[in-house]
């Protein structure tokens, strides 16, 4: 036991100095991903290659080489960037709106609301277009989301209340999927891959979409960081303590449920990411959001981008899918970490 | 002397304005009756016009008919470019011959090698097997593997470079992604035999192999034929093809294995349904198929005597016929690969189907599993 | 000469759906006061507590803070006039010691770290409580005591006109409950009312300037602890037997629990 006489000046200093290296080191780490899933893949690519992509990334011609890592591989570690940091926020809100740390971004149910949105059109003969899928899996989204809402609200609006209504409404979703890939299956084949998730199509179109709205939901949850730790003392002292807690609540939940709208929509269902990262960086940096969010973002970012690496170049050319390896990566951390910290990790 | 001359050249100038005035006048009045004469003229080619449009309307369909022979004799002239409608709708413009073609699906690459395309198939799945020159062109590396059939890889297609690429309706995201990275991509579908065909005819269209591909489709329709007039002397027997066990799976209506069943003299005891159906235990007593089929890939962990056993064990199941007279078929490799690629080989799947459903009519016996089809190809004629 | 009234309940009465928590209460507290909440369970202790601090609406009556009607205090403006100190908090997250009391002082900080007067108000509150050397322990890991004296601190960090206690000394051994109870007392006669809910008659007896008897959510009696806690009223609400004495040294009285009636 330390009996150190340390002023909070000291205590708030050091916290702004851990933020400052973890942002650093999260950045570099990052970049570092980046860079090897752009030079990994396929086909041969030179280090010189991807510099010239990486300093003119204007302009518009290209030789085959540079191509495939400036429309393929770059907006694909993008995308694994926005979609891990957005999935990481995502379960990190959910967590501590419901003070539960099993909680993920998928209580919600808006990853059974967008499944359906898929499966729909992966079951009926539509043609597909760029968006149509994303735009179905999305409104799937957002009226599961919707009816849990309401539904929590009938019930109270307690943590409990939004666990159980999401649970009531994923699994009615869910079994409305499922039987419509038992109704067909031969249409629905395709469907069934894509509930693995994958990031195989990825391109700057879908790029152009994800990033911005990622942006702007991690934006908006760092805005609130500070108000998310009075959170943790429940809802009743958070209350005492100035916050309109109803109101934090539901734009809590609505930005959880955005994020992640936005990204199972384009790349069908991750898990894993969402429950795990924060868990993760929570044993790492400690309960106080400020750091919790900014480390859910990198660790989000990392774990997704190393995992759709490894989907890519382990049994290449074939693609691995993408949701199994997320468990696999992210696994091994936890439990070192889990262990690491033995005792010392309340739950 | 000069007053004559004027007078003279007066006179001249006077008559020739009269003689104009009075020819203007005369045309004129020529031209007005012309114009009448034109009219009745116009009047008369009127009323011919009418009798030939509907002389036209009588022979309508001979003119189609001798308009699509015509645009037969243009195709067979393969100019280029071509603009190919394909399964989905959508317009792909050809500029020449590809050279560089990569397909998605081992039906398309059967259908390209039987096209005589060879050297021009730089990319294939993983399962393209078929035929044998196919894994020696992958390990020659003239060929190379872009993926599995329903995980291709974007990347190693795009890096072959190809100037079109087959794919398989399953694949359609797929089809739309290259698209966007400004690929020609072709989509085909096949849901019926006649699908088949046609897969067959856009891809010769698309690649200047327009009479081989008629010739291919012929040569195909042809054996069906044979195999379908054999069978017709022989009472139909019923069959039931399992896909897929746990839960059963089967072929229904509307599925080009239907029509491989019906073209082998078969009826599908499934073709009131539509697509691909799961069906309950009493459903398949109830139909009580003659024969039953199962596919290898239906139960991928059972060995085919695991299979067998199971079905006869599923309750009820002792008594129908197929279970009773022991004709259970399981297709495994090559004659599985047969059935279930909707290619240039559905002929031979219609005469293994055919020679399954009636083995003393072709003068053979096939054992209850099925792997080679060294049994079958002394018999086959192409 | 201004009034030392900080508080007044004016006849609030509480519905939960059809029971009466709270029936027709009426509470004077003055600025330096130490004011006792008796009463058995459910007598609407801790309803009265969450009325005061807007987390319970009354049907009837109300809550006047300074002579400001509660319902025109807006919900940020009153954390800047009452604190409320709970007898637990969750404690599955990681939270530090620095990282509770800090809290205490969200309704001063508009930016994402905390300003350097909000530091030295919570050190301020960490020094009177005594928990300034457990800054970085983990708030999990203290003690029950420990932990109550980092709840009244980050309380304290409020810059509150009221301090609401739920109970301060349960869970604690004697020691700290009589040390608890002596701080109350110090920080009512700073000039911020202490308004405490306890089950301890004899720690309201001894500590508190004011007591309030509840039962059923009706008040009881209000006065001076003798006027209070003697044996009728005692057995009325608490339907138990006891002798009350008074300390021939300090005049305090105390109760002695004889048995159940």
């Amino acid at each position: 036991m330390t009996m150190s006489r340390v002023g909070l000046r000291e205590v708030v200093q050091a916290k702004k100095y851990r933020l400052l290296i973890l942002s650093l080191l999260g950045v570099a780490v990052i970049f570092l991903i980046l860079i090897t899933s752009l030079s990994l893949g396929p086909v041969n690519v030179e280090w010189q290659d991807i510099l010239s992509v990486l300093l003119n990334v204007g302009s518009t011609t290209f030789d085959s080489e540079k191509d495939i890592i400036f429309n393929i591989r770059l907006p694909r570690a993008i995308e694994a960037i926005s979609i891990g940091a957005s999935l990481s926020i995502a379960g990190a809100v959910m967590q501590t709106l419901v003070r539960n740390p099993m909680a993920d971004p998928f209580i919600l149910g808006v990853s059974s609301g967008a499944a359906l949105g898929a499966i729909s059109v992966f079951t009926t003969d539509i043609p597909f277009g760029l968006l149509l899928l994303p735009i179905c899996a999305f409104i799937g989204g957002i009226i599961a989301f919707s009816i849990t809402l309401t539904l929590s609200r009938l019930a109270g609006a307690t943590p409990i209340a939004v666990i159980l209504s999401g649970i009531a409404v994923s699994t009615a979703f869910s079994s409305i999927v499922t039987l419509l890939l038992f109704l067909n299956p031969e249409r629905s084949h395709m469907g069934i891959l894509w509930l693995f998730g994958s990031l195989s199509l990825s391109s700057w179109q879908e790029v152009k979409m994800i990033l911005p709205c990622s942006i702007l939901g991690i934006a908006l949850a760092l805005l609130r960081a500070r108000t998310l730790n009075v959170m943790l003392m429940g809802e009743e002292q958070a209350q005492q303590l100035g916050v309109n807690v109803d109101r934090l609540k539901y734009e809590m939940m609505i930005l959880s449920a955005f994020l992640t709208g936005i990204s199972v929509s384009f790349t069908g269902i991750i898990g894993f990411i969402g429950l795990v990262c924060p868990h993760i960086s929570r044993m790492i940096v400690g309960g106080d959001h400020r750091l919790l969010l900014p480390a859910s973002i990198i660790s989000g970012s990392i774990i997704l981008s190393l995992a759709d690496l490894a989907a890519r170049v382990v049994a290449m050319p074939l693609e691995l899918p993408l949701g199994a390896l997320t468990a696999v990566i992210g696994v091994p951390f936890f439990v070192y970490l889990l262990i690491k910290s033995r005792g010392k990790y309340e739950i | 002397m000069n007053q004559k001359i004027v007078v003279l050249l007066t006179v001249l100038i006077v008559l020739s304005i009269a003689i104009s005035s009075i020819s203007l006048a005369i045309t004129h009045l020529n031209l007005s009756s012309l114009n009448e004469r034109l009219a009745g003229f116009q009047g008369k080619i009127g009323s011919m016009e009418q009798s030939v449009s509907q002389a036209l309307n009588l022979t309508t369909s001979l003119s189609e008919r001798l308009n699509s022979l015509q645009n037969t004799i243009e195709l067979l002239k393969q100019p280029f470019p071509v603009s190919i409608t394909d399964s989905m709708g959508r317009t792909v413009i050809i500029p020449e011959p590809p050279k560089r073609i990569v397909s998605m699906a081992p039906s398309i690459t059967e259908i390209l090698f039987a096209l005589g395309l060879d050297d021009a198939v730089v990319g294939v799945t993983s399962y393209c097997n078929y035929p044998p020159e196919v894994p020696k062109l992958v390990e020659e590396g003239k060929i190379e593997v872009i993926g599995g059939f329903t995980s291709p890889n974007i990347e190693k297609i795009v890096s072959l470079s190809p100037d079109l690429i087959i794919a398989v309706k399953l694949q359609e995201r797929f089809a739309i992604r290259l698209e966007s990275l400004g690929l020609k991509v072709m989509v085909l579908k096949s849901e019926s035999v006649s699908d088949v065909f046609n897969s067959i005819l856009l891809i010769g269209r698309a690649t200047g192999t327009y009479n081989r591909a008629i010739e291919l489709v012929n040569d195909i329709s042809r054996h069906n034929m044979e195999i379908w007039n054999a069978t017709s002397k022989v009472p139909r027997k019923s069959v039931l093809v399992i896909v897929w066990l746990n839960p059963i799976y089967v072929a229904g209506g509307n599925t080009y294995i239907n029509d491989l069943i019906e073209l082998a003299g078969g009826t599908n005891v499934f073709n009131d349904k539509e697509g691909w159906i799961t069906v309950s235990i009493e459903e398949v007593i109830k139909r009580n198929p003659d024969v039953i089929i199962v596919t290898g890939h239906a139960a991928p962990e059972k060995s085919a005597s695991d299979i067998m056993s199971y079905l006869s064990e599923i309750p009820g199941w002792k008594d129908i016929e197929a279970i009773k007279n022991k004709r259970v078929y399981i297709y495994l490799e090559e004659a599985e690969d047969i059935l279930v690629r909707p290619g240039p080989r559905i002929d031979k799947a219609v005469q293994l189907i055919a020679m399954t459903l009636y083995p003393r009519l072709f003068n053979t016996t096939l054992p209850n599993v099925i792997e080679g089809l060294s049994l079958v190809y002394p018999i086959l004629t192409r | 000469m201004r009034s030392s009234l900080r508080a007044e309940i004016a006849g609030v009465t509480v519905y939960f759906d059809s029971i009466k928590a709270l029936d027709n209460v009426k509470l004077k507290i003055n600025r330096n006061e130490f004011v006792g909440l008796i009463g058995p369970n459910g007598s609407g202790k801790t309803t009265l507590l969450r009325c005061i601090y807007k987390y319970v609406k009354p049907k009837l009556g109300a809550i006047y803070i300074e002579g400001r009607d509660l319902k025109d205090i807006g919900l940020k403006e009153l954390s800047r006039l009452i604190a409320s100190v709970p007898t637990e908090i969750p404690e599955r997250f990681n939270l530090t010691v620095s990282d509770i009391v800090l809290m205490g002082r969200t309704p001063f900080i508009s930016s994402w770290w905390e300003d350097r007067k909000s530091l030295i108000k919570a050190e301020e509150a960490m020094r009177i409580l005594d928990v300034l050397h457990l800054s970085n322990r983990k708030f999990s890991e203290l003690s029950s005591g420990e932990k109550q004296r980092v709840l009244i601190a980050k309380a304290l960090a409020q810059e509150p006109k009221m301090l609401l206690v739920d109970e301060p000394t349960a869970h604690l051994d004697i020691k700290h409950q009589l040390s608890i109870m002596e701080l109350l007392k110090r920080i009512a006669r700073s000039n911020i009312s202490v308004l405490a809910a306890t089950h301890d008659l004899n720690l309201a007896a001894r500590y508190c300037d004011k007591l309030v008897l509840l039962k059923k959510g009706r008040v009881i009696s209000v006065g001076a602890p003798e006027e209070v806690l003697s044996p009728e009223l005692i057995a009325e609400v608490y339907e138990i037997k006891v002798k009350v004495r008074r300390d021939d040294k300090d005049g305090r009285i105390f109760v002695i629990p004889l048995s159940p009636r």
